[in-house]
């Protein structure tokens, strides 16, 4: 009987726990104390008064339904990581992206096989098979973790803001604001398959000299190469999210613009910090270059110096394109936006 | 009628005493009673409504500001006690006027097939 009631007394606990953890902590310790004690009402009801058993205790728990349940209804809300307002963006954008990450590692890997070493043929469809299983994943979980960002964010947004008024629904845009689908899926297909060469092969980032011998020269300081790449990487993620906004948003607007533009100078840095510095580009091109049989440099080119101005180059090209796709989207932005 | 009928019609009918469960609440509540006491006299009369409903939804209304609450310390277990507030009793006999209104027209309704 004692047993009974001390295993009974750590079921209600267990069970309280469950239940608060799930809850704001300003009201765990209030709700937990009203539980409580109608778990002891319901208790005292079932036995008229008597000493409840551990039966009795499962069945009132049993009654009061699951903890997750029951803390769910306290909350009121519902969390989602993926609401139904982005799921079906979400399969859309997933299915894209594990297609392209499918496609385009069989591309880069096959370059890759052609272009390096020739290994062990079996060991390289082995190797095949479980990189792109392990794309697929890490595909997976970068989409899915976007979106739950997304929803996150947007989720509070839709909090502060419920009403509405019919006069504010945004106008049917001008056919040329329209964003077609295919733009921003083809932006987010090419940026996959880039991704892939990066993080799969970037070998093929050099110069590849069919002489007599294959001579290959690579661009990038390998290693280096590698150490910025998680680098690299959030910059990819950031123009799928980029793209991921115009399928959202769905027209040229200056609250797109924005967003873009956001998106874009945090790219930007992040670009320049890596590509604009001489580390990461190959420091002994040159003498490289000069060792592979049949080369000839140019007479009236003078190759050393402009190799050393690479990054300043590639500096110049990062900053132009940031700037042409800003003003791209504010003129459109704007334009196609002003009353008819 | 069909087990899938009926389960059916079990559906619909808890959707409609969902809409009723707050007014039912709000009328019991004249003078204080604590939860459990509350599911007690709900059944009584014909009312079944489960804790693991009313506890969350006498705290939502607290919230909402149309119920008060108090602790009674002093009995042998302490137990949270709520009571309608002011704006409480406006808004339930607002509730009722509105009940009676749809219960007519919805009664002019089905009789017209009796």
């Amino acid at each position: 009987m004692m047993d009974n009631r001390k295993n009974g007394k750590d079921l209600i606990e267990r069970y309280l726990y469950a239940v608060t953890k799930r809850l704001p902590k300003e009201q765990r310790d209030d709700i937990e104390k009203e539980l409580s004690s109608l778990i002891e009402d319901m208790l005292a009801d079932k036995t008229a008064g008597g000493e409840p058993s551990q039966s009795d205790v499962e069945a009132v728990l049993l009654e009061l339904g699951k903890p997750a349940e029951l803390a769910a209804k306290y909350r009121g809300t519902k969390n989602y990581l993926i609401g139904p307002d982005y799921f079906g963006l979400y399969m859309m954008v997933l299915k894209i992206v594990l297609a392209a990450v499918a496609g385009g590692m069989t591309i880069a890997l096959t370059i890759g096989f052609a272009a390096g070493a020739r290994d062990d043929i079996f060991a390289s469809i082995g190797g095949y098979f479980s990189t792109v299983i392990s794309a697929l994943f890490q595909a997976f979980g970068w989409v899915t973790v976007i979106f739950a960002v997304m929803q996150k964010y947007n989720a509070k947004i839709d909090k502060e803001d419920t009403d509405w008024n019919p006069n504010e629904l945004p106008e049917v845009p001008q056919e040329k604001a329209r964003i077609k689908k295919s733009e921003p899926i083809a932006g987010i297909v090419f940026t996959v398959l880039a991704m892939l060469l990066f993080n799969a092969v970037p070998e093929v980032f050099g110069i590849h000299w069919f002489g007599e011998v294959h001579s290959y020269i690579p661009v990038f300081d390998l290693t280096v190469f590698r150490s910025m790449l998680p680098l690299i990487n959030v910059v990819f993620a950031l123009s799928i999210v980029k793209e991921i906004f115009r399928l959202i948003i769905e027209k040229y607007n200056l609250k797109l613009a924005v967003i873009i533009t956001t998106i874009n100078i945090i790219s930007l840095l992040i670009t320049l910090y890596v590509f604009a510095s001489p580390a990461i580009w190959n420091a002994d091109f040159i003498t490289q270059i000069q060792a592979v049989q049949g080369f000839e440099m140019p007479a009236d080119f003078d190759l050393a110096y402009h190799w050393s101005r690479v990054p300043w180059y590639f500096g110049c090209i990062a900053v132009f394109g940031f700037v042409v796709e800003t003003l791209t989207m504010f003129v459109k932005g704007i334009r196609y936006n002003l009353g008819k | 009628m069909s087990e899938e009928q009926q389960d059916f019609v079990q559906s619909l009918v808890s959707e409609l005493r969902r809409g009723t469960i707050t007014i039912s609440v709000l009328s019991q509540l004249m003078s204080p009673k604590y939860g459990y006491a509350l599911v007690e006299s709900l059944e009584e009369k014909g009312i079944p409504i489960e804790p693991g409903t009313l506890y969350p939804l006498l705290r939502r209304l607290e919230k909402q500001e149309l119920l008060t609450s108090e602790w009674e310390t002093t009995g042998a277990k302490p137990r949270k006690y709520y009571v309608l507030s002011e704006n409480g009793k406006k808004i339930y006999r607002r509730m009722c006027d509105e009940w009676k209104a749809m219960t007519e027209s919805l009664n002019k309704l089905i009789n017209e097939n009796a």
